[in-house]
């Protein structure tokens, strides 16, 4: 073997080495290499080329990973902390996922509430997860090296079986009635929907005369068709679930769609910013407006609500599916 | 599922990994340098990379189970290995706890 590629290998290995055995181990790291080419050598009754010297040596291992056996320490958090890690890492990275979309979601939906420009909220919808696994790895690596691991470490030893929480008790398999009555119920919204709704209005008799009017907003005459499409999707969901355990998935996947046209009719409605129309006989045009600003935030809340459950529920039904796949 | 010949590898280095560092104290009771422990490791049915034995070595000379010294041999220096007197207590020890699992696993596993 032609001592360059020895020395070469045996450089590219010392570099990662901790210092004080460097030499130590190159030396014997060498004595290896050489016994082993005249054990080739010996078999082959004849020197080895220059490409037979070079597989020998990749055939001893890639430099970083030889040098890599020597470090004592392997891994950057330990397996009796890992699994702690895994577990925080992923409740703060789930925190941080929502509060990305819910930032680009208010950016892009109700830019008057929202704290950030919609570039801005799209670029941490990225960088906030990142960041977030990131500082949280730092953050158990750095644990794992100090003397507060032994702490923590207690902590986790300290547990007593009797203080788990109880096992909620399971419904029986059968959800045929939470089937059937949500196709009732999703039935009549879709009657009162499809009659009514559009011009519906809702009378309210206060004291000595007075009368509030409420009326629904010029907005929801665009969503007549979408939310009624949204509602037959809800009855179809249900009709599949009772179909048994072989229309689940297809179950999920229709709840999917409805729960992506619920965030959508619901970031389409959010842009109104108004969305029920106060009005009033014998009552004060202060009053008036104060009932109409009441009302309107109510929708909001309830929008920005829909808006989560619905991110909610779109990622759990994934989550399902998938599990259903696997 | 049909388990892959990758599941069946990892399973098979992990029963080993234990093992190696046994076989290595019991051919150290006899003062080897790392091609000769090597080769007769190899030669009873344990062959183990150098890229691992090396470091293992070390290892074990850290936590004092071994002792090492260079000296030179056919003209040329060689570390040699020899297992301390700490190392022979705790292989003794392995020794038995080996048996009492190779005892044990061999009632679970059946045969003759």
């Amino acid at each position: 073997m032609t001592m360059d590629l020895i020395d070469r290998y045996l450089r590219a290995v010392s570099l990662l080495l901790p210092l004080r055995q460097r030499d130590d181990i190159v030396a014997e790291l060498r004595e290896a290499l050489i016994g082993r080419r005249e054990e080739r050598e010996a078999t082959l009754g004849r020197p080895l080329s220059r490409d037979e010297d070079a597989a020998l040596l990749r055939d001893f291992g890639n430099p970083i990973a030889v040098a890599g056996r020597y470090v004592g320490r392997q891994t950057l958090i330990g397996p009796e902390l890992y699994p702690l890690y895994l577990l925080v890492t992923t409740l703060l990275l789930a925190i941080a996922v929502v509060a990305s979309l819910a930032g680009v979601g208010l950016a892009l939906f109700a830019p008057s509430i929202a704290s950030e420009t919609l570039g801005s909220a799209v670029e941490s919808t990225f960088s906030g997860p990142l960041a977030t696994v990131g500082a949280s790895t730092i953050a158990f690596a750095v644990l794992d090296r100090t003397p507060a691991r032994a702490n923590v470490l207690r902590v986790l030893d300290e547990w007593d079986p009797r203080e788990l929480p109880v096992a909620p008790k399971r419904r029986p398999r059968a959800s045929w009635p939470n089937d059937v009555a949500g196709i009732i119920v999703n039935l009549i919204v879709l009657v009162w929907w499809a009659g009514i709704a559009p011009t519906a209005r809702l009378e309210l008799p206060l004291k000595s005369g007075q009368v509030l009017h409420f009326g629904l907003a010029p907005i929801w005459s665009g969503l007549y068709w979408p939310i009624i499409a949204m509602i037959a999707g809800v009855i179809a969901v249900h009709a599949l679930k009772l179909a048994g355990a072989a229309r689940r998935s297809l179950a999920y996947s229709v709840d999917i769609a409805v729960q992506a046209a619920a965030l959508a009719i619901a970031a389409f409605a959010l842009r109104a910013g108004h969305w029920v129309i106060v009005g009033g006989q014998g009552v004060g045009v202060s009053d008036l407006a104060a009932a109409d600003r009441g009302v309107n935030i109510g929708f909001l809340v309830a929008f920005i609500s829909i808006v989560v459950v619905a991110a909610a529920t779109i990622a759990y039904d994934v989550w399902r599916l998938v599990r259903s796949r696997t | 599922m049909p388990l892959d010949d990758d599941t069946f590898e990892k399973l098979r280095l992990e029963l080993r990994r234990g093992s190696l560092v046994l076989a290595v104290l019991a051919a150290l009771r006899t003062e080897r340098y790392g091609y000769t422990l090597r080769k007769q490791l190899a030669d009873a049915g344990l062959a183990i990379e150098e890229g691992a034995l090396y470091p293992m070595l070390r290892r074990l000379e850290t936590q004092g189970l071994l002792t090492s010294e260079w000296r030179e041999e056919d003209k040329r220096n060689k570390r040699f290995y020899r297992l301390s007197a700490d190392g022979a207590a705790l292989l003794a020890e392995l020794d038995a706890e080996w048996r009492a699992i190779n005892a044990s696993l061999h009632q679970l596993l059946g045969g003759p």
